[in-house]
């Protein structure tokens, strides 16, 4: 039941924010975090699992980026360094959104997009940080703010 | 909606799109193979929740064991209690379509099964009894913990007791055949200077397992998650003839050897009988059958992640003598039935008959519309086997210790994919399967 319901928004979640890994990567980062679950099945808590699981991604997916870096940095020692981009600035069209979005810090950015695009609650985006229902609350508002303002600049531009 | 959100939400770049696993069944065959953490976590997340209400006090029921003569005599026949609290009903379970059920039997096939050993053996089966006096047991558990708690009480007619004396709390959950108790300290400890090394520290957590019962213990564990300064913790595994039980004691100390918390069961063994095993070679055969089962996940209440205590010896083993009867079962995957209700001649309780039953299988019945499917083998390269026991709840409400084998495996293609699957050996004569299902989507 778990892994069946979690799939997709696990899954989306991933891809979302999969760059600079491969589309081939997916199934394995999905299998990763199910994995993940199987082995801690009992800390997983019930009325919150998809959130638990979304914040289980976020580790398994930096892993996997952070892995990735590391070979891309052996194989390219005498290269210049590739530019640090989110993931989002290679998968956002919207050049206001994409530059609203790159002008937030991670943690701005990713609670923006837990509530927008993966339709996360505050209730639950405090689950994924481990942090108080109000202080996701909090932090949501703020980050909705300072994309307003830095996409109103953005776009008038 | 202002523009804002809207085009921020139309740069969602997986939206219309919903992710399907490109292989969902071959995914959940890999994972509901892989070892899950027994969870010692939640059992003893679960006792330090418990902490804060409780107190203890009590008497560790001294049951021990009852011989009982099963020589030359057959066996009850083991029926196991319905699968429906297997983890991976949880976990990958799902009726699709309202009303109606398609089980999927998880299909392994394995190599390297004829690396193992070929003989079978005997074993002895037990059956756990919880102690009479749930409230007793708690103050024992304190006493030999040299904490003092105060007399245990119940509010919810005995589902529970409770004592709260003035630095120790206890409490104990009583269930079908043990009580789970936990001893917890009241105050929260400052850091405290280490004046005991974690040599000591293993032996205090010894000397308090054998204690709080007669069962052997096997080698200690100790971590100390927090550093030098922080908690030691201590695990003490319970023997039974010699094998792992997959159950424990749990100590955490400070550093100057303060008793901050202590979890475990209690009960007593009984020695249900001596079944014939298959031998590890042929037991692989029944990894399919067992699956269900084979996770050790029936039993309820978290019983077989448990820690344990408890009172009384044991005999037998895991084969150590040579088969009464010659062992039953096919090694080979192909052969593997499907979980089947076999009417069978002899009672799971009461008298003991004199051979294993016979007859035809006949397959569940179950009201709603099922649609049965074998998902794709998914190939085990076997690496190696252990035996232990393992804890099962049965249909007739007992709990028991069972002889299992636990293999070891990697998918194969991929050999840092770790897999492990455990089974009861037992002659499949005398095990009813008929209320285990492999999964069920």
């Amino acid at each position: 039941m778990l892994a069946l319901e979690a799939t997709p928004p696990i899954g989306a979640y991933l891809r979302r924010r999969l760059y600079p890994l491969a589309a081939a990567d997916l199934d394995d980062l999905v299998e990763e975090v199910l994995l993940i679950a199987w082995r801690r099945f009992d800390d997983i808590p019930s009325d919150a699992q998809i959130p638990w699981l979304i914040g289980v991604a976020r580790n398994v997916l930096r892993n996997a980026v952070r892995k990735q870096r590391r070979i891309s940095t052996l194989e390219s020692r005498l290269r210049p360094a590739p530019p640090d981009a989110a993931a989002e600035d290679y998968v956002i069209a919207d050049q206001s959104v994409r530059e609203a979005l790159g002008s937030l810090s991670d943690d701005d950015r990713e609670i923006l997009l837990l509530h927008f695009w993966d339709g996360r609650t505050s209730v639950e985006i405090g689950v994924i940080f481990g942090i108080t229902t109000n202080a996701a609350a909090v932090r949501l508002s703020r980050a909705q703010d300072r994309f307003r303002r830095n996409f109103d600049v953005v776009a008038a531009e | 909606m202002t523009s804002f959100e809207e085009r921020l939400i139309a740069s969602d770049p997986a939206a219309g799109a919903p992710y399907t696993s490109a292989n969902f069944d071959a995914m959940i065959s890999r994972i509901v193979a892989s070892p899950y953490e027994k969870s010692a976590t939640a059992w003893r997340g679960f006792k330090f929740r418990m902490a804060g209400s409780v107190a203890a006090a009590s008497l560790l029921t001294a049951l021990g064991i009852t011989a009982l003569n099963t020589a030359g005599s057959a066996l009850p026949i083991l029926g196991f209690a319905a699968a429906s609290t297997h983890k991976s009903a949880g976990f990958a379970t799902q009726s699709p379509t309202a009303g109606t059920f398609m089980i999927a039997r998880l299909n392994y096939q394995f190599h390297g099964a004829d690396n193992f050993p070929t003989q079978g053996g005997v074993a002895t089966s037990y059956t756990l009894n919880a102690p009479s006096d749930p409230a007793a047991t708690l103050s024992d558990v304190a006493k030999v913990l040299h904490v003092d708690v105060a007399t245990p009480s119940t509010t919810d007619n005995g589902q529970s007791f409770t004592a709260n004396g003035a630095q120790y709390s206890g409490w104990l959950v009583p269930y079908a055949g043990y009580d789970t108790w936990g001893v917890n300290v009241n105050a929260t400890q400052s850091t405290s200077v280490p004046t005991q090394s974690p040599d000591q520290l293993k032996a205090l957590a010894v000397s308090f397992a054998q204690a709080l019962g007669t069962f052997d213990v096997g080698t200690a564990s100790v971590d100390a998650p927090g550093g030098p300064t922080g908690p030691t913790n201590v695990t003490v595994p319970i023997l039974v003839a010699g094998e792992n039980t997959g159950m424990d004691y749990f100590f955490s100390f400070a550093g100057d050897g303060t008793l901050l918390n202590a979890g475990g069961d209690s009960f007593a063994i009984q020695p249900a009988g001596d079944y014939p095993l298959l031998s590890p070679a042929d037991a692989v055969g029944q990894i399919n059958a067992q699956f269900a089962i084979s996770m050790g996940m029936l039993a309820t209440g978290g019983i077989a992640s448990a820690s344990s205590s408890g009172t009384g010896t044991s005999s037998g083993g895991v084969g150590s003598h040579p088969p009464p009867t010659p062992a039953a079962g096919d090694a080979t995957t192909s052969t593997v039935a499907p979980p089947t209700t076999q009417p069978s001649t002899q009672p799971t309780t009461g008298p003991i008959t004199s051979s294993p039953p016979s007859g035809p299988a006949t397959p569940p019945s179950d009201a709603a519309p099922t649609t049965t499917t074998t998902l794709a083998p998914t190939i085990v390269d076997l690496t190696g086997y252990s035996s232990q026991y393992g804890l099962y709840t049965l249909t007739n409400g007992t709990t028991m210790l069972l002889p299992i084998y636990v293999y070891d495996g990697t998918i194969e293609g991929d050999s840092s994919y770790q897999v492990r699957f455990h089974v009861v050996p037992i002659d499949p004569s005398y095990l009813d399967l008929s209320t285990v299902q492999n999964s069920v989507y």
